[in-house]
């Protein structure tokens, strides 16, 4: 075959990234194997030889990452679209700022950016871990063996390993045609950034979730070290706690940033919805959290190094079966926001398969090694009740991730099994491990280390009665469960086992009782006091959820309509509701208006105008504001629409375009006139309005009718009444010369044509024919819901993340002093 | 760690209760004729998009009705209704999975998935992808 010589490619940049691609996965193998070597010797200066090799070799593969991102990354900024990753993610449209989005907007970017992560991880660790830092970096290494494995895309035995992103179009679909004329790159442009992902939030969310991902590794890592070297003495636990510290709250604000996305900016209509790729990450947040609650455990009593380890191994193991979830197209038929399947999932099988075996094997042979005391932990210690409130966050987590994993069983054993309400379902269990928790959370901390100390946990009570008078008080006002029936758990209908109820209870036990433990027993040291103001956070969360969920209500009812049976509840058929431009509709207690639409590149703005009053005639609204939801009618993705949402402190009003009309596709629309004949002083109903015949008008006015002194002429006049507008209309009929004429009279706001067809002098009746053009109607339906209490849950989840920086910095601070003791290091 | 052993035991019990008590929330795929076998059970059809028969939105008289027919795998054809405007893109659909109960001779769904086949042309290049949209009736 004759070669053809292209014209237009850039062939040397794919080179060069390509190399550095094999480059970063030999390193890091060498890498791995020099650190691996380097701990298991035990003269120190082999030992220490073998640590710098392995130094070296981890340097090289964290610039060879970085030249891999650096060529990626010029090769999307000049648009080379002879590359497909280039052209599947990117193109010339695309403004400055996404740039950086469609970098990882696909699978092999995504992989990039936790690669980065770990690189960076990796080099602090070998700047500030001591003795750690062979086996922990061995481990790093390994990983990023396979990870970077997942972006050199050669094939080996016939199996193609990884997907590389310099791979050319023209390599990857050889067979099409368009790769015959040399010169195929002339006026290519590439496919763009998904318009749902064209959000500032793609810009900042990847990057911190993907840090709470890869820093995960760092608790494992010291794990495996721990393990490997059966030295988990304080110099073990402090570093561990701080990471593990770390990976909780970069992995919490990432998965919050996914929750505030959503409801920001996408029309799913709430923050979570228990999607399976969702619950694939809060899983191992909510294992790495158990994690750290029982190494505090360990640190101060001995007690559940065993469960802690098994904690970090899950939570990697978990992170790395999320990904096995989100990319191997298996969640297809259950989840919105997979990745599409690039055929790895053998090789993401093999990367979960073996670290849980390297992992699990280490465990069970070092598991009689581990220190562990004969005696048992005192009743009412702090570290019994640490274990247990772990444990609970435990099994709700596994239930989570069973139910998350059913299309993982259902191809294993050729099942069918599938949830079909995902939010009731979850919300159902999860909710009571929520009380029990958010009940531990503040008890537990009038607890002491090491002993029974009654007298201290007494004073929980001033909380808890407190927080009991407070939920009796709220729910007797706002209707919370007790007088509210609730079918939620029949066979305890008696009110104050209404899990809401418990839950209000328990999260305003947790918020009070955290903040009285800062005063009562902390005396006030802020410093020291993080865990407490992580718990206040925790307790607001979870009553902005109560509030938000419990009370959201879809205001945008539509009264009107056909009824089609009791299949549906009256809540799920009057959602969305219609809005005639100009045409005031209202809504419970506003009137809303659709102003206007204005389109502003590819988006097109919606105008609503809300008018806060009781009468639609009111002239003077107690409150006008205007929301500008816009919707992107996209030729690849159809209508993506994005909310205006109306922010109060005490709740939101979240609007959102559901539909607009169709205004591309009128060539199968019926265009037919509808007929009918009547009477003065008769009534018709056509599809949307009402009409009546008010007068025969034998001088007719009409715009379009110039008089003649020989016409017959007559104009029917009518009053058309739809359900918010009247309108008067004339439409003409009149004979000249022997010819039947006729004028129509068209309202165009309404889309609605009437004629005057026929007068029939015999029966003294007139026909008129009606056409309702619904492509001509500008019009849009819209949904609209209130969010009470939403903010509770921001500020629950702000003071959360605030509470775990302040319990890094006080761990920090911790083990800095210690390290000059002398038991530091037994 | 005998008492944590306990606490285990106990945990474990409440969580198999759960499970077992909310096992009622599970369905599985199935077809027009098993739905109607228990109407008002919920179920999963996967199915393809009549496109010969009408598709009926008409927002001006109803914004929550949206009407189609679906053959499901096993061949059958009922009609489905959905409350609330098509999804967009709809008739681009090549699968379609409904989660939904039968309701005298109508199938109500409550939440459609769509498969859509996004052909990505610009004259020289041709793409086809899937990706799945979901759209639910209920907030």
């Amino acid at each position: 075959m004759d070669q053809i010589t292209f014209i237009g490619e850039h062939l040397l940049i794919g080179n060069i990234g390509h190399f550095c691609a094999i480059t970063s996965m030999v390193a890091a193998l060498l890498a791995s194997i020099a650190y691996f070597i380097s701990n298991n010797k035990e003269n120190p200066e082999e030992k220490l030889s073998w640590k710098n090799l392995g130094r070296v070799c981890f340097t090289l593969h964290g610039f060879s990452v970085i030249g891999i991102i650096a060529t990626l990354f010029l090769m999307i900024w000049n648009n080379y679209f002879e590359y497909h990753y280039v052209f599947s993610h990117s193109s010339t449209e695309l403004p400055v700022h996404y740039i950086v989005s469609c970098f990882w907007e696909g699978q092999e970017g995504s992989f990039l950016l936790w690669t980065f992560w770990h690189v960076i991880l990796g080099l602090f660790t070998i700047s500030t871990s001591g003795k750690w830092e062979s086996p922990v970096m061995s481990v790093i290494s390994i990983t990023q063996v396979f990870l970077a494995a997942m972006l050199i895309g050669i094939y080996f035995f016939g199996y193609k390993i990884g997907s590389s992103p310099f791979i050319l179009m023209r390599d990857f679909m050889p067979a099409n045609p368009a790769f015959l004329n040399p010169n195929y790159l002339e006026g290519v442009d590439g496919n763009g950034l998904n318009p749902l992902l064209q959000n500032y939030w793609m810009v900042i969310h990847p990057p911190v979730l993907f840090l709470g991902f890869a820093a995960t590794i760092m608790p494992f890592a010291y794990t495996i070290a721990g393990l490997w070297n059966g030295d988990f003495s304080k110099s073990w636990v402090y570093p561990t706690l701080r990471w593990s510290l770390f990976s909780s709250v970069f992995l919490g604000v990432g998965i919050l940033m996914g929750g505030a996305w959503a409801y920001e900016s996408l029309s799913f209509g709430g923050y979570w919805a228990w999607d399976p790729v969702e619950n694939a990450s809060l899983v191992p947040w909510i294992i790495s959290i158990c994690g750290f609650h029982t190494l505090l455990a360990y640190k101060h009593s001995g007690h559940a190094l065993r469960a802690t380890s098994i904690f970090y191994i899950l939570t990697f193991i978990l992170i790395l079966y999320s990904t096995f979830l989100t990319r191997s197209g298996i969640l297809g038929d259950t989840s919105v926001h997979a990745f599409v399947d690039l055929g790895m999932s053998g090789q993401l099988i093999v990367f979960l398969v073996s670290f849980m075996l390297l992992a699990f094997v280490l465990l069970i042979v070092k598991w009689n090694k581990m220190p562990h005391p004969e005696k048992e932990e005192p009743t009412y210690s702090r570290e019994f009740w640490l274990f247990v409130g772990s444990l609970t966050m435990f099994l709700v987590s596994l239930l989570i991730a069973v139910d998350t994993s059913w299309p993982v069983v259902n191809k294993i054993f050729n099942t069918e099994r599938v949830i079909v309400d995902p939010v009731s379902h979850y919300n159902r269990y999860s909710i009571w491990f929520g009380i029990a928790v958010l009940l531990l959370a503040v008890t537990t901390q009038f607890m002491r280390y090491k002993g029974n100390n009654f007298k201290m946990l007494s004073k929980a009570a001033f909380s808890f009665i407190a927080a009991l008078l407070l939920a009796f008080g709220i729910s007797y006002y706002a209707n919370y469960g007790i007088f509210e029936k609730t079918n939620f758990f029949n066979a305890f209908e008696m009110p104050f086992l209404s899990p809401y109820f418990l839950l209000l209870f328990a999260a305003l036990y947790a918020i009070i009782g955290n903040a009285a433990y800062i005063f009562q027993v902390l005396k006030g040291k802020i410093k020291v006091a993080g865990s407490a103001v992580a718990h206040i956070g925790f307790g607001l969360m979870l009553l902005g959820v109560l509030i938000s969920s419990s009370k959201k209500e879809v205001i945008s009812k539509n009264n009107i309509g056909v009824d089609f049976g009791s299949g549906f509840s009256q809540e799920e058929k009057m959602n969305n509701i219609l809005l005639v431009r100009n045409q005031p509709v209202q809504m419970g207690d506003y009137w809303l208006t659709y102003k206007d639409s204005r389109v502003d590149l590819h988006d097109t703005y919606y105008e609503i105008e809300y008018h806060k009053k009781e009468k639609m005639d009111d002239k003077n609204p107690t409150e006008v504001f205007n929301l500008y939801p816009y919707a992107q009618v996209n030729p690849k993705m159809g209508l993506v629409s994005n909310p205006d949402t109306k922010h109060y402190w005490t709740k939101d009003i979240f609007t959102f375009v559901s539909s607009v009309p169709d205004n591309t596709d009128t060539s199968d629309k019926e265009q037919s006139f509808e007929e009918f004949t009547l009477s003065v002083g008769d009534t018709v109903s056509t599809g949307s309005s009402l009409i009546v015949l008010n007068k025969l008008n034998p001088n007719p006015v009409h715009p379009d009718y110039l008089a003649t002194p020989n016409d017959i002429a007559v104009g029917a006049q009518m009053t058309v009444m739809t359900l918010s507008n009247k309108v008067d209309v004339e439409p003409v009929y009149y004979i000249r010369g022997n010819i039947e004429n006729k004028i129509p009279d068209v309202i165009e706001e309404l889309g609605i044509t009437v004629n005057f067809d026929k007068v029939l002098p015999n029966e003294s009746k007139v026909t008129i024919s009606v056409l309702e053009d619904a492509a001509k109607t500008d019009f849009i339906i819209l949904k609209a819901i209130v969010f009470p209490g939403i903010n509770v849950l921001w500020l629950g989840c702000i003071v959360m993340a605030i509470g775990f920086f302040m319990s890094i910095i006080q761990r920090y601070r911790e083990g800095k002093r210690l390290k000059k003791s002398a038991n530091y290091n037994s | 760690m005998k008492k944590s052993h306990i606490a285990l035991l106990i945990l474990m019990a409440v969580a198999i209760v759960y499970i077992v008590s909310t096992s009622g929330n599970y369905s599985s795929y199935a077809g027009f004729d098993k739905a109607s076998q228990n109407e008002g059970k919920i179920y999963q059809v996967v199915g393809l998009l009549n496109k010969d028969k009408k598709i009926h939105y008409d927002p001006l008289k109803d914004p929550n009705y949206f009407s189609f027919f679906l053959i499901d795998k096993e061949g059958k054809e009922n009609k489905v209704v959905y409350p609330g405007p098509p999804p967009p893109d709809f008739e681009r659909s090549e699968d379609v999975v409904l989660n939904g109960a039968m309701a005298g001779d109508e199938f109500h769904a409550t939440k459609i998935l769509l498969k859509c086949p996004s052909k990505y042309e610009d004259g020289k290049f041709e793409e086809k992808e899937y990706e799945v949209k979901e759209y639910k009736a209920q907030t």
